[in-house]
């Protein structure tokens, strides 16, 4: 069967929509503040967070409480103390993630084993389930999207000014602190919701990738995010395709769709010279 | 942002007794400085600075490393909050809507930013903008304006990270000026630049300073050149050593003791052949000003001096500068409105 | 206090929180219930009894047939974990060094029991491999390098090796006539362990065994009545035994033999085109783990979920209540009879 007959099958299945729906939901999310995160070279915290993330909802699992709950509260909170760190205890941003990441798998670990009972659900998390996706994930991804895109397009403009010369910003008299709580808390939904549909492995990547994919052929910031978004979503809807076709794993032919997509861009950028 | 150290000038009820006579150059007070201490942790920076900056002021401001003048800038734009003393703004100046800055980096280091020039310039605007922000036709005409006057405008489009430093340097100062502040404050803008491009800069300054009455304070850290851009200097050693006119400087005894004799003929500028610098000294007048110093660092006496010795040399510098060439006294200011306020 | 100060408070309370945590959870009041847990117990002050540590429900459950109240079993994987992902603590293993039998259901099961049998030398414990006298069938599905996957349980960075589930079919137990051989292997052991009770464990054993052989017929006679041989299962793989000795098919979206590994959308996709075809609408879904797949084939084809128990592990309530594998067996009969349309 030729791949176009194999994606007019694949599109009769509600769970294939469904994927291709939330997925592409979570990467326009994603890569739209994938930009502010990267240049502020935030670009571990995709990773850091998701670690979190995935640490709550071993405590969720263990306290029988919905994963989401107890994820979104806690997440944010670890952002704002990554944000902390780096400014109060000498360490930049990568450091301040890189603790509270490892320090969050050793809690997933710990009460993984305390609490003696759910690993496979747990694991489900590592990976994410994109094609198991519930109504309520659904809807629940439309409204994360929704929230994140809005925000955005309000604060652009000072999220640009924060990200590109946070000490101008705030000399000109901007609540600099406000914008970079506010895309902590951005962020933080984003992973949270994230990693139930693609995984703690590939949420990171949803963020960073389109990124610096768009960085290598865009001059203006508005259009990296827009070039970004295009090929987060391009790279979703054809992992799913292609997964499908080819019998593979959903979560890994996207990774791979958008590591095919930073070659060509680094292509075209050498080309251009 | 609300720094409660603010004063509106044209609130207070008490402008402070010594102010300046009326005189035809009666200039409205942008910016004033009361016994302004910062400290940086606990390592007191800046200690009882007071000073005046009038509209039209274009001020240099001077000392060596660690004598608070990026303190006092930072303070001025309301980063820092000073432990003691106060600010008081004119009221258009008051909310930083009207103040450019422009900081001591060239670009924010990176150069893969992307960020067109014109994205960059229009950050400008932001800070006079309320929630939710947007940036209009009208806006990025008045972006494309100011590159053009600052002839960047074919820059318009590329990246910024993908200009000289001396591009660069003129799109962040389009940025600054972008909003048409009444207030320009400059951080060390040239240190990175060649001096062709450092020359043309001040040019623009210049132009901006005497056609567009912006009031300027430029921090340097070369006080060996600034006096030949700047009108009036602010020389800071942990507290106010000399402020006013580069005349008065020339003149004042307690900078000959302060400086040495060769250090304070070179740094106030008062013989260069060349004759376009030769505007940015002041007129002289006969009777000098009295120029009183609190707390001049080297001695720690506050000396206060008669005139009769300096007028021989008045004189002389006088027709010096007649020869080369005086500006008009419009752009002057009058030895009257150069008194040091006091605290 | 300076936020230096401050934020090294923080993370010291959280250490603590988590230690603490970790306390209470080791002293888990489950230890001190009636029912047997994962906490090798003590050798207590009446017992000369034999302990034996079971790795797996079934055989736990066997050994609880054959000699009732005359040794103690303990079953290794606590209730309601997931049998494939399990990794003993050094607690447990410190048990098993001590026990008088350690009955593991084999090495394709159990990877890690053939480990710490290296380390089991010169001690008393007999080791009993239960998967011996079985055939073992080799993997009729893809083996896809999912070990990937299942060494991430732990620690993401361990690579460890792999396991050799992608080879063998572990899940010996759910035919009943390898029931009987595991448990004419135990019959043996707990003779070698404990002579005096021969008769006892003999006459318990054949009674058990009538009971498996009657199991066995039932099945059979089911499948003989019923209209169709397939099993739509949403779960991991886990009745290749016994769909071979009753000569039905399973179609089942999962490649390996633990429930980790993600299904493909194209496995999804057949699943739910094998549905739609069949005759009738019942998916069946395992024990113990959140049913998503099965969930989802029943929200796109309409079709029934029921569940089908692997025997791997009980529930905690299961344990309680003294559930046994012949129940579950029986539980699964009858679910069967919806799903295969039979007739009397």
């Amino acid at each position: 069967m030729t791949f176009i007959e194999s994606i007019q099958q694949a599109v009769q299945y509600d769970f294939i929509l469904k994927a291709l729906l939330v997925g592409s939901l979570i990467a326009i999310s994603a890569s739209v503040l994938g930009l502010f995160l990267v240049l502020k070279k935030y670009s571990m915290i995709g990773d850091g967070l998701a670690h979190v993330s995935f640490a709550t909802v071993a405590i969720a699992l263990w306290l029988s409480a919905s994963p989401l709950v107890v994820s979104i509260p806690i997440v944010i909170l670890a952002s704002f103390f990554i944000l902390k760190l780096s400014e109060k205890a000498s360490m930049h941003g990568d450091a301040a993630i890189s603790l509270v990441s490892s320090f969050s798998i050793a809690m997933a670990v710990l009460i993984a084993s305390v609490a003696k009972g759910f690993n496979v659900d747990l694991m489900s998390y590592l990976f994410g389930s994109i094609l198991v996706i519930s109504n309520f994930d659904v809807a629940i991804s439309a409204a994360l999207s929704l929230v994140v895109i809005v925000t955005v397009m309000f604060f652009y403009h000072d999220l640009f000014a924060v990200t590109f010369d946070e000490e101008y910003a705030q000399a000109v008299g901007m609540n600099t602190k406000f914008y970079n709580y506010l895309l902590a808390v951005l962020t933080s939904i984003t992973i949270a919701l994230g990693i139930r549909i693609v995984g703690t492995m590939l949420i990171s990547s949803l963020i960073v990738f389109p990124t610096v994919t768009a960085l290598q052929v865009s001059k203006g910031f508005r259009m990296t995010i827009l070039i970004a978004t295009v090929i987060s979503v391009v790279c979703v809807v054809l992992g799913v395709f292609i997964s499908f076709a080819y019998n593979l794993p959903t979560g890994a032919v996207i990774v791979l769709m958008n590591a095919i997509a930073f070659a060509l861009a680094f292509l075209i950028k050498a080309l251009r010279r | 942002m609300n720094n409660p150290d603010r004063v509106n000038l044209n609130e207070a009820q008490s402008i402070s007794a010594e102010q300046p006579p009326k005189s035809e150059y009666l200039k409205s007070i942008i910016l004033k400085a009361d016994n302004i201490t910062l400290k940086y942790g606990r390592h007191e920076v800046l200690t009882d600075a007071s000073f005046t900056v009038e509209a039209g002021d274009y001020i240099g401001i001077v000392g060596p490393n660690g004598s608070g003048k990026t303190s006092l800038m930072k303070a001025m734009l309301g980063l820092i909050t000073p432990t003691g003393g106060r600010f008081s703004y004119a009221g258009e100046v008051r909310d930083n809507r009207f103040i450019g800055y422009l900081p001591q980096k060239v670009i924010s280091g990176d150069p893969l930013f992307p960020a067109k020039v014109r994205e960059v310039v229009a950050m400008g605007l932001l800070s006079s903008k309320r929630f939710p922000k947007h940036l209009s036709q009208e806006d990025y005409k008045k972006v494309d304006g100011i590159l053009s006057r600052l002839k960047i405008g074919n820059l318009a489009e590329k990246k910024i990270g993908n200009l000289s430093g001396g591009q660069q340097q003129r799109v962040l100062l389009a940025r600054a000026l972008v909003s048409s502040p009444r207030l320009l404050i400059l951080d060390e803008p040239t240190s990175a630049l060649d001096p062709k491009v450092r020359e043309n800069f001040y040019g623009i300054l210049k132009e901006l300073n005497e056609q567009d009455g912006v009031t300027i304070l430029l921090v340097s850290h070369d006080i060996g050149s600034i006096g030949q851009y700047t009108k009036k200097m602010l020389y800071l050693d942990r507290t106010v050593v000399f402020f006013g006119t580069y005349g008065d400087f020339c003149h004042s005894q307690d900078m000959t003791h302060y400086f040495g004799p060769l250090s304070q003929h070179k740094f106030c500028w008062q013989h260069d052949d060349l004759p376009e610098t030769a505007t940015a000294k002041p007129t002289f007048h006969f009777h000098a000003p009295h120029i009183h110093v609190d707390h001049v660092h080297a001695h720690g006496q506050s000396i206060d001096h008669s005139h009769e010795s300096d007028e021989g040399f008045l004189e002389e510098s006088n027709d010096e500068l007649q020869r080369v060439g005086a500006k008009e006294p419009s752009a002057r200011k009058t030895e009257s409105s150069d008194k040091e306020a006091r605290p | 206090m300076s936020y230096l100060i401050k934020s090294r408070l923080a993370l010291g309370i959280i250490l603590f929180t988590a230690l603490i945590f970790t306390a209470c959870g080791t002293a888990n009041p489950e230890a001190s219930s009636e029912v047997p847990t994962s906490e090798t117990p003590e050798v207590s002050e009446t017992a000369e009894k034999p302990q034996l540590v079971a790795t797996l429900f079934p055989q736990y459950d066997f050994v609880r047939e054959i000699a009732g109240d005359l040794v103690e079993v303990s079953l290794l994987l606590p209730p309601g974990v997931e049998s494939h992902s399990y990794e003993p603590t050094p607690k447990d293993i410190a048990g098993i060094t001590e026990a008088d039998a350690f009955l593991y259901t084999g090495e394709v099961m159990e990877p890690w029991a053939t480990k710490i049998i290296g380390n089991l030398d010169g001690k008393s414990v007999k080791i009993v491999d239960l998967s011996q006298g079985i055939t073992l069938l080799a993997s009729t599905h893809n083996e896809e390098g999912h070990e990937g996957e299942e060494d991430a349980h732990e620690d993401e960075e361990e690579g460890e090796a792999a396991h050799e589930e992608g080879a063998y079919d572990p899940h010996i137990w759910l035919d009943p006539n390898n029931a009987k051989i595991m448990v004419s292997t135990l019959l043996e052991t707990l003779i070698e362990i404990e002579p005096e009770n021969e008769a006892v464990f003999r006459e318990n054993a054949e009674a058990y065994l009538e009971e498996l052989t009657a199991l066995d017929l039932a099945f059979k006679d089911l499948f003989a009545k019923s209209e169709t041989q397939t099993i739509y299962y949403g779960g991991h793989f886990v009745f290749g035994y016994f769909a071979k000795a009753y000569g039905l098919t399973t179609v089942s979206p999962y490649d390996g033999f633990s429930p980790d590994a993600e299904p493909t959308p194209k496995r999804i996709a057949d699943l739910i085109d094998a549905m739609d075809q069949a005759k009738f609408k019942v998916i069946y879904y395992e024990e113990l783990v959140d049913p998503k797949i099965a969930r989802l084939v029943s929200q796109e084809t309409g079709a029934e979920m029921v569940l089908l128990h692997g025997a791997h592990n009980l529930s905690k309530e299961e344990l309680e209540s003294g559930t046994r594998y012949l129940e579950l067996m029986l539980q699964n009969l009858e679910k069967l009879k919806l799903g295969m349309g039979y007739r009397e």
